[in-house]
């Protein structure tokens, strides 16, 4: 079992081995290249057929994620909705568990979708979909108890403007995480992160806001070894 | 293992000499090479005492080359940031370390499985493929029955920049021969995961010098970072980029620094389409590994190398 085969891992479907594993000329390429390469302007060509992706409930439930990311990723409108409606019932998700971290083997869909939104910024606001950005991201940071974030989160994950921006919805995360450390710091969905991303989103704070992250942090049980 | 941490002293003490003109480059090179001596051997040792020099020496790299390039010191307070540098380095080599056996850890919640198998929440069940009707796999680095940690591909060609990067493909990820470590704070530090394996890299290191252990190599985060540079360096047309320390109390950028970053070094060298994207993963991926002072290896570890903790 050792030398594992490629091919035993996920092979995308036909639509999505054309969006995301084919580049213009027909050759193979990832789906980061790809979607990045569709923002010079073939989004507008690929992103019906990428929202058909995502609706379409027999399709493989990674392709339909590749489709959720690049839509997020081109600013669309279905993108930032669909990353919404996931946040509010993340372990639900057929594609949850599907990708992780190389560090700790944890699920990282929701932190790849996050960088997708906050990538994303530069396009909403050419599209004139920067509210809708913004409502993708709140619903995301609303679930920084329940979703490993791998440090998007974070003062290096989000944007000192959308930190301003979306100062209410993280104090919120953060009095809600604390409250949650508070009452049951063993019980919390992933024991460990939940409160390293509760700092983490203090810190973004402290950003914009010094005095009141140090505030925060003074509230932040010590670590138990 | 040390070479990758010679090499980066070495190119960033050369800029430090470009920077303060041929006396002062003398003398900073000078007191460099004192404190140094034959400086493969002492970094070497440093390394071989304790973890933590590794990541702190290529920080001292990466600081000494980004004070050499700002333009907004004068050259006496250049020189005074070099001297402050070199003290800090001449502390670490002379350092004795902790006084316990240095080693790196992998935590996860479980080895054992071959590959990760997500369950389906609500039944428990795990996943089917829709396209193939089998069950979803996500590779993974793992133990093996013989005690061995194996990469998710032993004999697969992903990179180490793309490890590094992660993104968003399967099939990079299930290819790679990478398994990614981190320093392990004698004293405290974070722990994560249910279970945690220690890595003599000491021990593995002189076999792999000597012949002993084959098919396995040893990154430290000097090597790692150095990969992920040269492929910035290849962006920019093969010129040498300096990416910044941050503003962040661990030296990180924050995201408005390294998206400004990427977009000036994009301008500076007419870097545009995809290769711009590929250029802020690269410096994204950067930053994160020097934020976790990452280690790698490529292939299979030996169970002789590993000690189960917990």
């Amino acid at each position: 079992m050792d030398d594992t085969s490629d091919d035993e891992y996920y092979q995308p479907g036909e639509v999505a081995e054309r969006l995301f594993f084919t580049d213009a000329d027909g050759e193979s390429t990832d789906p980061d290249s790809a979607i990045a390469a569709a923002l010079d302007g073939d989004w507008e060509r690929l992103e019906p057929e990428a929202a058909e992706l995502l609706a379409d409930e027999s399709a493989g439930a990674y392709d339909r994620y590749l489709a959720m990311s690049a839509l997020a990723r081109w600013a669309s409108p279905i993108g930032y909705a669909a990353v919404r409606e996931a946040a509010l019932d993340p372990d639900a998700q057929p594609w949850r568990e599907m990708s992780v971290d190389r560090l700790y083997s944890l699920d990282n869909t929701f932190a790849m979708l996050t960088q997708s939104v906050v990538d994303s910024v530069e396009e909403a606001g050419q599209r004139g979909t920067a509210a809708e950005r913004l409502a993708a991201l709140t619903a995301l940071i609303g679930i920084a108890d329940q979703a490993y974030f791998d440090h998007n989160l974070s003062p290096s994950g989000l944007f000192n403007e959308d930190i301003e921006q979306l100062r209410g919805p993280i104090e919120a995360a953060i009095e809600h995480g604390l409250g949650e450390l508070a009452a049951a710091p063993a019980e919390v969905a992933l024991p460990r992160w939940v409160r390293s991303q509760v700092e983490e989103l203090i810190n973004a704070l402290g950003l914009v806001d010094k005095a009141a992250a140090d505030a925060y942090l003074a509230r932040l049980a010590p670590e138990t070894p | 293992m040390s070479e990758a941490i010679v090499k980066a002293l070495d190119e960033a003490a050369s800029r430090v000499g470009a920077s303060l003109g041929k006396d002062a480059a003398t003398a900073v090179t000078g007191l460099y090479r004192d404190t140094s001596g034959k400086l493969t051997g002492v970094i070497k040792r440093s390394v071989g005492t304790d973890v933590e020099h590794a990541g702190q020496l290529k920080q001292i790299a990466d600081k000494l080359e980004h004070n050499a390039t700002r333009g907004d010191l004068s050259a006496a307070d250049k020189a005074a940031e070099h001297t402050a540098l070199r003290d800090k380095l001449k502390g670490i080599l002379d350092d004795p370390g902790k006084g316990t056996k240095p080693v790196i850890k992998r935590e996860d919640n479980d080895f054992s499985q071959d590959h990760f198998v997500p369950k389906d929440p609500k039944t428990g069940q795990p996943k089917i493929d829709k396209q193939t009707g089998d069950v979803v796999k996500v590779g993974k680095s793992h133990m093996n029955a013989d005690g061995e940690l194996v990469p998710a591909n032993p004999n697969g060609k992903t990179t180490i920049t793309q490890h590094v990067i992660g993104g968003n493909d399967p099939k990079v990820k299930g290819s790679s021969p990478y398994t990614s470590f981190a320093p392990h704070a004698p004293n405290g530090g974070k722990t994560y995961g249910n279970h945690e394996y220690h890595l003599d890299y000491n021990k593995m290191q002189q076999d792999i010098d000597s012949g002993k252990l084959k098919d396995v190599e040893l990154h430290n985060p000097a090597s790692v970072q150095n990969s992920i540079q040269g492929e910035i360096n290849g962006l920019a047309g093969g010129k040498h980029v300096t990416v910044p320390p941050g503003s962040l109390p661990n030296g990180e950028m924050t995201k408005s620094e390294k998206s400004a970053f990427a977009k000036q070094i994009a301008q500076e060298h007419g870097i545009t389409g995809p290769a711009k994207n590929d250029l802020a993963q690269r410096i994204n991926a950067l930053s994160n590994t020097r934020r976790d002072n990452e280690w790698l290896v490529k292939g299979k570890i030996p169970s002789e190398y590993l000690t189960k903790i917990r």
